[in-house]
């Protein structure tokens, strides 16, 4: 595949989505090593342009998915979100910032696949099914595996309120509720 | 439920922002495969350069095997004539012949803008398991003449059906479907995703980095500007230009020689279709492949569209002596260009312009 059509078809892809990708490996091993992550996935992608669909992203995710587990699991399975974010920028208010701490905290406290599971479909923009491809499993077995990664969440939530917004009332989900 | 909702809400608003900081970059660019054959040594330099810029040291050697493999699959070995013989034979007198006729009467693009507009159908026959489809999509692409402002893709998926009359036979047998499963990068239809009968919506990207891809590296509207329109110029500024990507002191002559042919056969679908070249370098470029080595002809060819013209080809060698057809079909009558054909990938050239118009921006 040297033609000019699999460069186009390469290079059309790669601007398309490379700053997906990048989201996804800062969301799984954070952003000392998203810049591999994403090397790697094109990489693999240039050499497996055959098989790449029409609609790419949940493909190259999916190949992003593999690179992670093979190189940097490490990574991954250390990643606190919660010290990936930073403090947003002034004008936020402390209510909000708080509010986002205690859920990025929350998802640190679950495992590595709960946390990919609910990320993927509230921080990457894929629909459940989409989702599923990357995983590798049914759409079905997917959102089984959804539901329970959400109430693991919730469950943490509850506790991680108590524990980074210890001002707060007993009952935090409550309050958080807008 | 209304729990759940407001979980998935409370996760999408603490959606961190360092997602969206992916630095800006260019196309990564990998090694042209196949790489000529054979290759006792890789070529350390010329890989090494390219893919330590993307990070992929530890893998080149296993990627150029794993290339390589895939891209010999559909090629016999002996479809291919002997290296000795390609390196020394004069090209078919029609081969040449065509391609200084189209010479004469190719023309460049009339002009100016601020962009550089040209469209193309991508056609690829996809492995749907047991058979196979043709999908094609539309790609227009904005390149900007200044420097430094970004490239845009204009897409649009044009839809998918059974590549061949046995495909579908095949594709009938198992209940006419209007969406496929493809199978993912590790084989496994798990990994699957879909492809559609049906055409897509368009889809608009951005992308950084106006330059424009030539052999390797990248020049700017005024170097493509200042490109020679004497053929043999031409090719040994081409040459000058692959050289500087780096290649170490291991190339035997015959193989550097096969590398060049290959590299120009390539290179001449981009002048001929991707960039503004000035007048002159169009003919220059059906001169330059005129004097090639190893060409073939098929003059009553058709494209992906169903446009007659002469297919002109070249057999690209790989590593395990298999061969890679490719074509580059022209019109010889008005030395336009129709199509570059690849294995299981086509793409068909529809029309190039200038616009002083920016591009849609969704």
């Amino acid at each position: 595949m040297t033609s000019p059509a699999a460069r186009d078809r390469f290079a059309e892809v790669f601007g398309r989505h490379h700053r997906q990708v990048y989201a996804y490996a800062v969301s799984r091993a954070g952003r000392d090593v998203a810049d591999d992550i994403v090397s790697d996935t094109f990489l693999v992608a240039w050499r497996r342009l055959d098989a790449m669909p029409a609609e790419p992203l949940p493909w190259l995710l999916g190949v992003a998915r593999n690179v992670v587990h093979e190189r940097h699991r490490d990574a991954a399975n250390q990643l606190r979100l919660l010290s990936q974010a930073p403090p947003e920028a002034e004008g936020d208010v402390a209510e909000a910032v708080a509010e986002r701490a205690v859920t990025l905290a929350a998802l640190d406290a679950l495992g590595a696949t709960d946390r990919e599971l609910l990320t993927l479909v509230g921080w990457h923009g894929l629909s459940t099914s989409e989702a599923a491809q990357v995983v590798g499993c049914s759409t079905a077995t997917f959102l089984v595996r959804l539901h329970r990664a959400r109430r693991r969440f919730e469950k943490a939530l509850t506790e991680q309120s108590a524990a980074v917004v210890p001002s707060r009332p007993a009952s935090p989900a409550e309050e958080i509720r807008r | 439920m209304n729990r759940h909702r407001e979980a998935m809400r409370l996760i999408a608003e603490a959606r961190p922002s360092v997602l969206d900081e992916a630095p800006s970059r260019p196309i990564p660019s990998f090694p042209y495969q196949p790489m000529p054959m054979p290759m006792p040594t890789p070529p350390a330099r010329r890989r090494s350069r390219r893919l330590l810029a993307a990070g992929l040291v530890p893998t080149a050697a296993a990627v150029v095997a794993v290339v390589v493999a895939v891209g010999s699959a559909s090629n016999p070995p002996g479809e291919s004539p002997p290296t000795s013989s390609i390196a020394t034979a004069a090209p078919p007198a029609t081969a040449r012949g065509l391609l200084l006729a189209a010479a004469e009467k190719t023309t460049t693009t009339p002009g100016t803008g601020d962009f550089w507009v040209t469209k193309v159908e991508l056609h690829h026959v996809y492995d749907v398991g047991g058979y196979h489809v043709q999908g094609s999509s539309e790609m227009e692409t904005w390149h900007p003449l200044r420097r430094g402002e970004d490239v845009t893709f204009v897409t649009r998926w044009l839809g998918a059906a059974p590549a061949t009359d046995a495909d579908k036979a095949a594709w009938r047998a198992a209940g006419s479907p209007a969406e496929w499963a493809l199978t993912g990068p590790d084989g496994k239809q798990a990994h699957g995703r879909k492809l559609t009968a049906a055409p897509g919506k368009r889809d608009v990207s951005v992308m950084p980095g106006g330059d424009f891809a030539v052999g390797g590296t990248s020049l700017t509207y005024a170097q493509i500007q200042a490109l020679p329109a004497d053929p043999d110029k031409l090719k040994a500024y081409l040459i000058k230009l692959d050289d500087a990507a780096g290649r170490d002191g291991t190339w035997t002559p015959d193989q550097i020689a096969r590398w060049r042919v290959e590299m120009l056969f390539s290179e001449s679908w981009t002048l001929l279709s991707d960039l503004p070249v000035p007048d002159g370098v169009p003919a220059a470029t059906y001169r330059m492949l005129a004097g090639l080595p190893g060409l073939t002809v098929d003059e009553h060819a058709r494209d992906a569209k169903g446009r007659a013209g002469a297919a002109i080809g070249y057999a690209y060698r790989n590593a395990d002596g298999s061969a890679v057809n490719t074509r580059l079909v022209i019109d010889p009558d008005s030395g336009s260009l129709l199509a570059w054909e690849q294995r299981s990938d086509a793409t068909v050239f529809l029309s190039s312009r200038y616009s002083s118009t920016p591009p849609p921006r969704s």
